[in-house]
């Protein structure tokens, strides 16, 4: 046994183990993994103590200063870091309670007697992307991340290289075909906002805007297999935006504006909580 | 008053820790596991339409987030008002927990629980003490558990999408049916896939029978968990409690959950501490998850499950199994029963039927959604306005239900190995494996609280005479 093999690291914010679950779906090139790298502090043995390695991976957001402390204490032990997942990277889903201020959230749930134990982790007082608290690296985008991604990152990151990044958005993996989207047109292209729920038929082949629903692929780049959409469901963007747009979800509400009659707009339940689901917390604009 | 701490818990699926108190006297005051982690779904999931529950709720866990699809779909068609869907979709529903039971319960039993069994931290040193360690010296174990977890996620994905976050589920049915091919591909896995689910089940015997006796452990509480008809059920059924004995405490409908379930507060953690309401905190003291399931149960699914149900009825007399190790053996015996209700379900051709499902109008309403998780009883409930924007969201996951528990496992543990006020290796491990056999999922339980306004319901706050007691 080499004693050279490079060491990995796992570090766990406020997450769920979704981005590990999908690395633990190697399954079968598990073996060949854990021939090529050997695992440090990780969830998968007992190692407590965070020493120095090769590469160390936060999967979560930022959400407490425990996340806060583990996040720069991950960053000094370690050559190379990884932001694992949207919720490092964009904010995910927990990036989505930056909707209120934690005093408020706080309160609301545990009425007076908040927990207060020197031991627990405090609230921040919003979610924070990784990149704004130390310097990343490598991303690995999507929620979770497909296993080949993690795959083709990790064996870049051992052999030195950049992995190519995805520059166009999800329609180009989209099995759906466009028609009355593409056709120039003085009418709109839906009269409104619908849910999935609600058609009486979900047409598997057909794009879903052009079916009235919502769907996020337009302004998510791709590198998903648009999955969702072969499960005939949209697009909710988890993968975030594409290089160079700022705002995701400022993108999607000029997009919808443009498809139905500016009046629709108003039926469009919680258009911030779809088009900005996932990125809220990198969100410049969504910035109180 | 000293404190010994664990931070992190190993091998269990989130960030969290276990602190000990010790007070001057080297005397044991408590044990608490605490989460490090916070996220807050119920705040930010109200303003958000009811039909995107399902997709936003399955974020709550990667490692169980089909419960949740599922348990939000349920709530979301009751707050529709959703009387009924049609039968291949209940059909695919529970097709798609099974998968995520399944892989679940391998993860838990083999990557995380196993190495405990047969590496001792007093000899062997933390890095081997995992799934890779296991791979070196039990390569055959370590590749059944990934048949299992390929199995079960390979199902999940045929009926779910996504295994990590499946999508299908939508109020009124399924967005669409499962493919042939996918069907005989299962059938085809699925044999070799008892075979070892068996063999688990024999090795979870050896160990749980083998860890009681070696340590034995007095706490004992009632048992939480859906039952239909007696048998074993994880989709629908109702709540059923028992108590110590055995006997029938409650049972309950799913909507009915705040009338027998109470929570209470403690400063030193931000999970909450459901009780029975009826009971009271000392008495109220519940467990949830596979042990609950199968005490509970009369019946369950599959010839050699039935078997297996026998030989774990019999192993604590006529009573309610209360060790904490009999969680590994329950968990693998419903391994082998999901695998069997899988073959029967996957046997009937007409399972890739195109009749899945029945559109659904948006209107204002109130429901709750209760599955079986592999950890336990998780309870979803909404109410949303006749948009269908949802204005109240309260959520109670297994690992909550299991938090008084848990803790007053820890206590009794760390009575045990805290000599003179220290802990060492041995002990250590021997505290987290109080915690793994509880299986607790951080994401689920950090996901957050919020306090029943809509009937005014006040939150208990225990004091330390009654914690005292508790323990």
């Amino acid at each position: 046994m080499s004693e050279q093999k490079p060491t990995v690291a796992i570090g766990l914010l406020s997450g769920c183990f979704g981005c590990l679950m999908s690395f633990l779906d190697l399954a079968d090139d598990l073996a060949e993994v854990f021939n090529l790298i050997e695992f440090r502090r990780c969830p998968f043995n007992d190692v407590r103590e965070l020493e120095h390695v090769t590469v160390g991976m936060l999967e979560g957001a930022l959400s407490t200063d425990h996340d806060m402390k583990l996040a720069k204490e991950m960053r000094e032990k370690c050559d190379v870091l990884v932001s694992l997942g949207t919720c490092p990277s964009y904010g995910g889903i927990p990036g989505m309670r930056n909707f209120q201020d934690s005093k408020t959230i706080c309160e609301d749930v545990y009425g007076r007697r908040v927990p207060d134990d020197e031991e627990l982790p405090q609230l921040l007082p919003a979610v924070v992307t990784l990149a704004s608290v130390v310097k990343v690296d490598y991303f690995i985008r999507g929620c979770p991340p497909t296993t080949e991604k993690i795959k083709e990152t990790l064996v870049a990151i051992l052999e030195g290289k950049k992995v190519p990044e995805k520059t166009r958005n999800l329609c180009v993996e989209c099995p759906r075909t466009k028609e009355s989207i593409l056709t120039p047109r003085r009418g709109f292209l839906t009269q409104g906002v619908r849910s999935v729920m609600e058609l009486d038929e979900i047409d598997p082949t057909r794009c879903f805007l052009e079916q009235g629903v919502v769907c996020m692929g337009l302004v998510t780049v791709e590198g998903c297999n648009a999955r969702c959409l072969g499960d005939n469901m949209p697009c909710r963007g988890c993968m975030g935006p594409v290089p160079g747009v700022p705002s995701q979800g400022n993108k999607l509400i000029d997009a919808v504006a443009t498809l139905i009659p500016s009046g629709a707009l108003m039926f469009f339940e919680d258009s911030v909580g779809i088009a900005f689901r996932y990125t809220h917390a990198a969100d410049e604009s969504m910035r109180k | 008053m000293e404190k010994l701490k664990i931070s992190p818990v190993s091998r269990i699926e989130g960030e969290g820790q276990i602190t000990i108190y010790v007070d001057d006297n080297g005397n044991i005051e408590r044990a608490r596991f605490q989460m490090l982690e916070f996220r807050g779904f119920e705040e930010f999931l109200k303003q958000r339409p009811i039909w995107e529950m399902p997709l936003i709720t399955s974020k709550i866990c990667g490692i169980c987030p089909i419960p949740h699809h599922l348990a939000a779909v349920k709530a979301a068609e009751a707050a529709l008002g959703v009387s009924e869907i049609p039968p291949l979709a209940i059909k695919l529903r529970k097709l798609l927990l099974d998968g995520g039971s399944i892989q679940d319960h391998a993860l838990h039993f083999i990557y995380l629980a196993f190495p405990d069994f047969v590496f001792d931290a007093s000899e062997v040193k933390p890095e081997k003490r995992s799934v890779i360690g296991l791979f070196k010296d039990y390569p055959d174990l370590v590749k059944k558990g990934i048949f299992l977890r390929k199995f079960g996620v390979t199902l999940a994905e045929a009926v779910g999408g996504h295994s990590i976050y499946p999508t299908t589920a939508i109020p009124g049915g399924m967005s669409r049916p499962i493919d042939e091919q996918k069907r005989t591909q299962l059938l085809d896995m699925l044999d070799e896939a008892l075979q070892y689910a068996e063999e688990t089940a024999k090795l979870a015997w050896k160990a749980t029978v083998g860890l009681s006796k070696k340590y034995p452990a007095n706490f004992s509480s009632k048992f939480m968990g859906l039952s239909r008809d007696g048998n074993c059920a994880h989709y629908d059924g109702s709540i059923v409690v028992i108590d110590e004995a055995g006997k029938v405490n409650s049972r309950f409908e799913a909507d009915d959950y705040e009338v027998y379930i109470e929570e209470s507060v403690e400063r030193d953690s931000w999970g909450k501490f459901p009780f029975l309401k009826k009971q009271g905190v000392r008495d109220g003291v519940y467990r949830v998850g596979p042990m609950a399931r199968l005490n509970i149960a009369e019946s369950i699914n599959g010839e050699s499950a039935t078997k297996w149900l026998a030989k774990y009825k019999e192993l604590a007399g006529k009573k309610p199994n209360q060790h904490l190790f009999s969680y590994h053996l329950a968990r693998c015996i419903e391994l082998v029963s999901h695998l069997e209700a899988v073959g029967q379900v996957l046997q009937d051709q007409n399972i890739t039927g195109k009749e899945v499902r029945t559109p659904v109008q948006r209107a204002a309403g109130e429901g709750v959604g209760a599955v079986e998780a592999p950890r336990g009883t998780l309870i979803h409930h909404y109410r949303c306005n006749d948009k269908g924007v949802v204005e109240y969201a309260n959520l109670i996951v297994p690992t909550t239900h299991n938090n008084f528990a848990l803790n007053a496992s820890l206590a009794e543990v760390a009575e045990e190995v805290v000599k003179d006020g220290k802990l060492d290796d041995r002990g250590t491990q021997r505290m987290e494996m109080a915690v793994r056999a509880y299986d607790p999922c951080l994401s689920c339980a950090t996901h957050a609280w919020t306090p029943d306004k809509k009937n005014g319901a006040q939150i208990k706050i225990v004091r330390t005479s009654e914690q005292e007691e508790m323990r």
